[in-house]
């Protein structure tokens, strides 16, 4: 067992590795440190360790990772060719080198508990010359960052590789200090926390006046090699020109480019799937969301005619029924009892009505579905008109006590008509859904330029979730309560106050029941402007 | 022979009601109306019914609903469906009545199966 040098004497100068003078204190406190730690060096070949700062290490014979590692790689690719081979060789060892400079930096940086970027630096070059691996000089121009404007550029003077070639007296075509700048590199990627790759663009052992490298990420170091070695070759003689092409990106960094594009691309074509899928789902959604639109439009066009038909049929009976019972009569030749023909002939009259309202209904909707329902507007006595309406109402029902109060006359430009059937419609509602009777009151107002018509009842009002429903077409609020209709009356009478340029809406009095309210323009129509 | 026999008369249709009663009086039956299920199932109580004619689709209690309070009842009289629905048949099986008549129908039919109905 030997013990070497355990107490190490303090350099006062750096000289253990060469750098920019701003760099000099940090490197040098690195230095004293990792002299202290190599001065601690323990070999012990009876049990085959040896120990630096309790850190164990293996000696190996530098030629045996370099020129007599490419001669043996050689001979074993020799079927794929001189390039191939050396990929091969340079591969492996690069990888190799940049893993353990990668390994030996996290060691150190824990060991020193540094944190800086330089700091943890400095420990690298010094601990490459302390390992036998070469001496290190950085450059000034040395522009060492965290970012990808990272660049160094430096030499390894006494690199063992370049060394081993040129102690066997052989040259070669290309750079060969592959594991100087494979472990160099890896120590500076664990430090600065950046991607980075280092080329040798000057080698002894090819022709080169020193082993000098670049070092930068791998997406910009090509660049910097193009620059360096367009700087050199102006000044030099032609015979150089082929050197550009014989420096090579190492294949590690190459492969880690592809690599990475191959990454990106596949996120990129995730995401175009993505958005692709996306885009069909919409797509998909909205169609699902038409058919649904377009089935619920037929269930509802169905169930209206189902509707219109029962409805249709039920004064249908009444007239054939009376007018086959008093045709009976008639056959048998009996005298018919005066006040059945009267009944008989009331319910023909009252029923063939009611048919005649609900095809008029049917064709207003026809009509308004063609956009071809037109309002002829006349001045007209409102009042007037909405009187004839409620006297009207009243002879119908005993029940309903219905009344009409506010202005005594108020005259408008409307379709006299038109305006009829809203306000028939709104005082039958009104009546139908209170079928226990009680007050409707009707109510005409003037109010600015328009006329206000209010019908209330007291009757069964609408539902909340309903209210928002019941002036669509074939819409009807009650029917758990079946009180008949074809549920086209609020629809087309809101299209016909539409058409006046006035407005129908619904309120729901806190008493209970319901209050329909028109309103018209007193001048002009909608319709007259346009 | 129809002299005497009770047919009670469900429909919320007060026209119809009428026709339908008159001629059924005329052919000498005793006869009830009602303007909805509900209504039926009070007159029942003391009307001793030897068919019904009812309509399904109803203001208030429906012809399905009374179908299935009237099965409950001890002595069921037969049941006659008059519907101006598209389905009348179906509205028929549905509540296993015994005859059906799509209204408008004729008062010649009505009257047959009133007739064949009761014995």
């Amino acid at each position: 067992m030997t013990r070497q040098g355990v107490k190490a004497p303090k350099r006062r100068s750096l000289d253990t590795v060469s750098v920019p003078a701003p760099f000099r204190p940090l490197f040098l406190s690195a230095q004293d440190y990792v002299a202290r730690y190599f001065a601690r060096k323990v070999a012990n070949p009876k049990r085959g360790t040896i120990s630096i700062s309790g850190e164990r290490y293996i000696l190996v014979r530098a030629a045996s990772m370099s020129v007599e590692f490419f001669d043996l790689v050689m001979s074993l690719y020799r079927d794929k060719g001189k390039r191939e081979a050396r990929a091969v060789a340079n591969n492996l060892l690069f990888d190799l080198a940049h893993a353990i400079g990668k390994a030996d930096a996290k060691t150190f940086h824990r060991r020193m508990k540094v944190k800086d970027p330089i700091e943890k630096l400095s420990a690298g070059p010094i601990h490459f010359s302390f390992a036998g691996w070469a001496y290190v000089h950085i450059h000034a121009e040395s522009r060492p960052s965290a970012d990808d404007e990272f660049f160094l550029i430096y030499d390894h003077p006494y690199s063992f590789e370049s060394d081993a070639w040129r102690r066997r007296g052989r040259r070669s075509e290309v750079p060969v200090c592959i594991m100087n700048a494979g472990y160099s590199s890896g120590w500076c990627e664990e430090s600065f926390g950046v991607p980075l790759v280092a080329v040798e663009v000057e080698c002894l052992a090819s022709r080169g006046d020193r082993c000098r490298f670049v070092m930068a990420p791998p997406s910009r170091v090509e660049e910097h090699v193009a620059r360096y070695l367009g700087r050199r070759r102006r000044p030099r003689s032609a015979k150089k020109a082929g050197e550009a092409a014989a420096v090579s990106i190492p294949e590690f960094f190459q492969r880690k480019r592809m690599e990475d594009e191959l990454r990106q691309s596949h996120v990129r074509l995730e995401k175009r799937v993505e958005e692709r899928t996306s885009e069909l789902q919409a797509a998909n959604d909205l169609l699902v969301r038409e058919i649904a639109e377009r089935r619920r439009a037929e269930e509802v066009r169905d169930e209206f005619l189902s509707v219109a038909a029962h409805e249709l049929k039920t004064p249908l009976t009444s007239l054939r029924g009376f007018a086959q019972l008093l045709l009976r009569q008639a056959e048998r030749d009996e005298t018919p009892d005066p006040e059945r023909l009267r009944q008989g002939l009331a319910a023909i009259d009252q029923q063939s009505g009611k048919l005649g309202i609900l095809v008029d209904q049917l064709l207003d909707i026809s009509r308004l579905e063609a956009g071809r329902l037109v309002i002829e507007p006349r001045v007209t006595d409102v009042v007037g008109l909405v009187e004839a309406v409620v006297v009207a109402a009243g002879a119908t029902t005993e029940r309903h006590a219905i009344t009409l109060r506010g202005a005594r006359a108020a005259l408008a430009l409307v379709d006299p008509l038109r305006l009829e059937q809203v306000v028939t419609n709104l005082v039958d509602n009104a009546v139908k859904y209170s079928p226990r009777g009680g007050s409707v009151d009707v109510e005409v107002t003037k109010q600015g330029g328009e006329i206000v018509i209010a019908v209330r009842d007291r009757g069964l009002g609408v539902p909340p979730k309903h209210r928002s429903l019941i002036f669509d077409r074939f819409y009807q609020a009650h029917t758990e309560h079946r009180l008949g209709g074809m549920g086209l009356g609020l629809y087309i009478s809101r299209q016909i106050i539409d058409l006046h340029g006035g407005r129908l809406w619904a309120r729901f009095p806190r008493g209970g029941g319901t209050q329909m309210v028109a309103s018209v323009p007193v001048r002009r129509s909608r319709k007259e402007k346009k | 022979m129809t002299q005497g026999k009770r047919v009670l008369v469900v429909d919320d249709d007060e026209s119809i009601r009428d026709f339908v009663e008159m001629a059924l009086t005329d052919d000498g039956y005793e006869v009830a109306t009602a303007a909805d299920g509900a209504r039926a199932l009070e007159v029942l109580k003391d009307f001793d019914a030897a068919v019904i004619l009812l309509d399904m689709r109803m203001a208030g209690m429906d012809g399905w609903s009374f179908a299935r309070a009237y099965k409950e009842l001890p002595d069921r009289a037969p049941i006659l469906v008059l519907t101006a629905a598209r389905d009348a048949a179906l509205s028929a099986a549905d509540i296993e009545a015994d005859a059906f008549l799509a209204k408008p129908f004729e008062l010649r039919d009505l009257l047959g199966l009133v007739k064949r109905l009761v014995k």
